[in-house]
């Protein structure tokens, strides 16, 4: 044995785990995932114009069916007092973006988030959410056959590296987004895009597409630098916009840190002096962080029921509870490539045996309203004639008596058994899966629940190995093309290739005519009917949450619709 | 001793070599394909066949498996993890991060396990089958029964309720800040830690009821010795051999798994990370820590071993 004694070895030891605890405590100061080393940016801007904003037609208000009272929701404060200047606005999100490239990720926080250092050619306005308003471009020109856009930009804009913008940043980005983008169908009649001088930029189309300034005003349509990607090759890691933030700092899986553009070519804007993106992937923290302070907003990705919102309002009297018309609908999605699926009468069977009214009251609390399919406001049947629908109606009795006829008819006295495929563990999907489940068992379907994780549900919905399915579907924007979405055969929402169907929404797709238009659309509607594609279940409305202090900040309509939300938002003094 | 370090290294490289192919694999036949849930948006939006395919090729997918392997080999050979296919950044400077956040966190949790499991089981060994020992027993029980995220969320949401404050949910370092740090970090530390701590406890009672039998032990009462000097100098010290080499367990499984708090108390870690990068198939990002975690976990494996070597002559002559 040596001279060493016991006591100077557990000494050693106790030196041991104290080197441990502060090697791993002395970690490198991390630099952020992507740097942003902005220059300062150059020169004053020249005084804005003022272009008179288009309006989109006035929405027919959209009628709840009988079902008990949806909890209130809370009007945003859209303030008339004088905006005040300064402060950070926080806001949460689920989840972080893949890449940084404007054009590539439909990743929510990418424009939600991200976006706010970006403009588009066109966009939605902040406030008033479903109407298009100028953006880079100050005014645009249509011509008479109404397939080609002059888009006249502003010259007064710079990017955040103080290089000026001109149109050929514009057509370098419609192409990429013709090339890249996973929402390029919203511009997907664009044949050529042109720019004949610094700042205008000329779009030829195919065809008329009536709904071409809604798709082209989204916010997945971002404009990016050319200089930029003429030097690297790619927007992977950019982060220069034009827009009223700069990105100051992003850590991946933590926060990205705006802070306010100082050369914004709209003076007076933005108020902010920045914007936080907190990344929580807990549900019941990022509750908790709203309640305690260290969050404002509830972000776009993180909306909640009705009565979440009023149990998070029970801790925060004066939060403001906001109605999000998220454009996004519950639907039980058939595989017409596997027996019995298509059978029209089989489908048409499940389509009567589902109570929309059941639906909203126990899945939305009443936050819901009734549909047929992905049309909106003077192109969606009126309430009164959808209640006579077989399906729609209240007399669900009849409607499933009718229902088992229809399955005696196609060979299935006693029903059947099949499979209903879900996001497992989905705060919204796995309850509609279950709903949906019990909904035909009253008709004698006995659906088994197939939950999976989400990228082998990606993988199963576009191998087309299901049975049904439950999804949520959301249109982009309120045109009826963008109805699509829902319809296409070779999309995630209808497997059936019904040609009448498809040439009734190509024929709509082409007419200026709104009247013409509805006319088309109600047909098709009709034809829906007749075929049951699918079964949209019913329209839901999510809450979103702001603290009492933030002014102005109204949740876009759709999920992409809005390219940052920041840009006129601004805290109230304590 | 050398022999029995070497004997010990040489034998890492089978073991990852296996451990290499258990990653690798059954990534490539779970069903699931990274360039489609990246062009979905996690799901939201139809794929185009064409683009997929571009994607595909551009994140090296479509060659064959026996060759990717390879690749990805040869580069873990030279410390380079490879490139994430999510954000297509180096999987080292991404993991740079978050490493020394869940060496953090379980070093913290392992300090708060030892100082609640040491003292309770010295109190529940030398007050055996009293009121004490029992309710010692009941709160390690209760440690091992209760789960994690039920804690911790249970935490959080008491500190939002009693004191409408949770901690931080935006992570500093200690070099940033120590105070934010340590305030952020030391909550799901106390959880992880009481967690850990009950085994711990367990073991270091019934040691200390072994030891206590012993013909030393007997010898040290007889000749008129203090309780604290019996349990100091001479059964704690041997009743610590195999607490000490169950804490190696512990902090192993500590390192892998504090995915939950993580995503409760809003820490960068690699559990978090790797949570994300497996919904997202993001393969050389769960390669990579997965393959760190296993080094890591055999790495204090043999630091404990080594340390048990050092501590007990017994064990050095075998």
């Amino acid at each position: 044995m040596t001279t060493i004694t016991r006591r100077y070895k557990v000494s050693w030891l106790a030196a041991v785990l104290s080197l441990t605890l502060l090697v791993s405590a002395c970690a490198p100061a991390p630099s952020p995932t992507s740097t942003a080393t902005l220059p300062p940016s150059a020169g004053a801007a020249a005084p804005s114009a003022t272009p008179t904003p288009i309006a989109t037609p006035t929405r027919t208000p959209l009628a709840t069916v009988a079902t008990p009272a949806a909890t209130p929701a809370h009007p945003p404060i859209v303030a008339q007092e004088q905006p005040a200047r300064g402060g950070i606005v926080r806001f949460v999100s689920s989840d972080d973006a893949s890449t940084l490239d404007i054009h590539r990720s439909t990743f929510q926080i990418l424009y939600e988030g991200f976006g706010n250092a970006y403009n588009g050619i066109l966009r939605y306005d902040p406030i008033q959410v479903d109407k298009v308003v100028p953006d880079l471009a100050e005014r645009w020109e249509v011509s008479p056959d109404g397939r080609t856009y002059t888009f006249f930009f502003r010259r007064d804009i710079k990017w955040h590296d103080g290089v000026p913008f001109t149109a050929a940043d514009a057509k370098m980005s419609v192409e990429r987004m013709l090339e890249f983008a996973p929402k390029k169908g919203n511009i997907a009649t664009v044949q050529k895009v042109e720019a004949p001088d610094d700042f205008t930029l000329k779009v030829t189309l195919s065809r008329p597409t009536p709904s071409f300034i809604k798709g082209i005003a989204l916010g997945v349509m971002a404009i990016g630098p050319k200089h930029i990607f003429d030097k690297k090759g790619n927007l992977e890691d950019n982060l220069i916009g034009t827009g009223p933030f700069t990105i100051a700092s992003y850590n991946r899986g933590e926060s990205l840190n705006l802070v306010r553009n100082r050369d914004y070519f709209k003076k007076g804007l933005p108020y902010l002096d920045g914007a936080q993106w907190l990344i929580i992937p807990d549900f019941s923290t990022r509750v908790a962080a709203f309640k305690a302070g260290r969050v404002d907003v509830f972000g776009a990705n993180v909306t909640l029921l009705p009565s979440q919102a009023e149990a998070i309002r029970r801790d925060v009297p004066d939060a403001q509870v906001l109605p999000k018309e998220s454009l996004e609908a519950s639907f039980l999605v058939f595989n017409v490539n596997r027996k019995p699926w298509d059978d029209t009468r089989v489908r048409k069977a499940a389509f009567l045996a589902i109570s929309r009214q059941d639906s909203i009251k126990t899945l939305d609390e009443g936050a819901g309203r009734v549909g047929l399919e992905t049309f909106l406001a003077e192109f969606a049947f009126p309430e009164e004639e959808l209640l006579k629908v077989p399906g729609i109606r209240l007399d669900k009795q009849r409607d499933r008596q009718d229902a088992r006829k229809l399955l005696e008819e196609a060979g299935f006295p006693k029903g059947f058994k099949s499979t209903i495929t879900v996001i497992g563990g989905h705060r919204f999907l796995e309850p509609l899966a279950i709903f949906l489940k019990d909904q035909m068992t009253t008709v004698g379907i006995e659906l088994a629940l197939d939950p999976l994780d989400v990228p082998t549900f990606i993988k199963r919905r576009a191998d087309r190995q299901f049975d049904t399915m439950a999804l949520f579907g959301t249109i982009d924007f309120l045109d009826p093309d963008a109805a699509l979405k829902t319809l296409n055969p070779k999309g995630q929402f209808n497997t059936l290739n019904d040609e009448k169907l498809m040439a009734l929404f190509d024929q709509q797709s082409v007419i200026t005519d709104p009247v013409k238009r509805r006319e088309i659309i109600f047909e098709l509607q009709r034809r829906s009917l007749e075929v049951v594609p699918h079964v949209m279940v019913n329209w839901v409305i999510r809450r979103q949450m702001a603290a009492a202090r933030v002014r102005n900040f109204v949740p876009g309509i759709g999920n992409f619709s809005q390219l940052g939300a920041v840009e006129q938002v601004w805290l109230a003094p304590r | 001793m050398r022999t029995y370090v070497i004997q010990r290294l040489v034998i890492f490289v089978p073991v990852l070599f296996l451990v290499s192919v258990l990653i690798f694999v059954p990534l490539r036949i779970l069903p699931g394909d990274p360039a489609m849930v990246i062009l979905s948006g996690g799901g939201n939006v139809d794929v185009d066949p064409q683009d997929l395919a571009r994607l595909r090729r551009e994140l090296g997918l479509d060659f064959p498996l026996h060759q990717q392997y390879f690749t990805w080999i040869q580069d873990v050979l030279t410390l380079n993890l490879g490139t994430s296919l999510v954000s297509r950044k180096a999987v080292n400077g991404e993991i740079a991060r978050s490493l020394p956040v869940s060496l953090e966190l379980a070093s913290l949790s392992t300090v708060f396990a030892l100082l609640v499991a040491l003292p309770v089981g010295i109190l529940s060994a030398v007050r055996q089958d009293t009121w004490i020992d029992y309710v010692a027993r009941s709160i390690s029980i209760a440690g091992m029964a209760f789960p994690s995220f039920w804690i911790g969320t249970l935490v959080v949401v008491a500190l939002v309720m009693l004191f409408k404050w949770i901690p931080p949910v935006v992570y500093a370092t200690p070099a940033e800040s120590l105070e934010d740090n340590l305030t952020h970090m030391i909550w799901p530390a106390l959880v992880l830690g009481y967690q850990a701590s009950a085994p711990l406890a367990r073991m270091t009672r019934s040691a200390l009821l072994d030891v206590r039998r012993e013909d030393y032990v007997r010898t040290a009462w007889a000749k008129g010795l203090g309780e604290r000097l019996v349990i100091t100098r001479h059964m704690l010290k041997n009743a610590l051999l195999p607490v000490i080499a169950l804490s190696g367990v512990q902090i192993g499984r500590l390192l892998g798994g504090t995915v939950i708090m993580e995503s409760i108390f809003v820490l960068p870690g690699l559990g978090r990370r790797l949570i994300e990068a497996v919904e997202l198939r993001d393969f050389p990002m769960i390669q990579a820590i997965v393959l760190i975690s296993a080094v890591a976990f055999m790495l204090i494996n043999f630091l404990v071993d080594l340390v048990q070597v050092w501590l007990d002559p017994r064990v050095r002559l075998q």
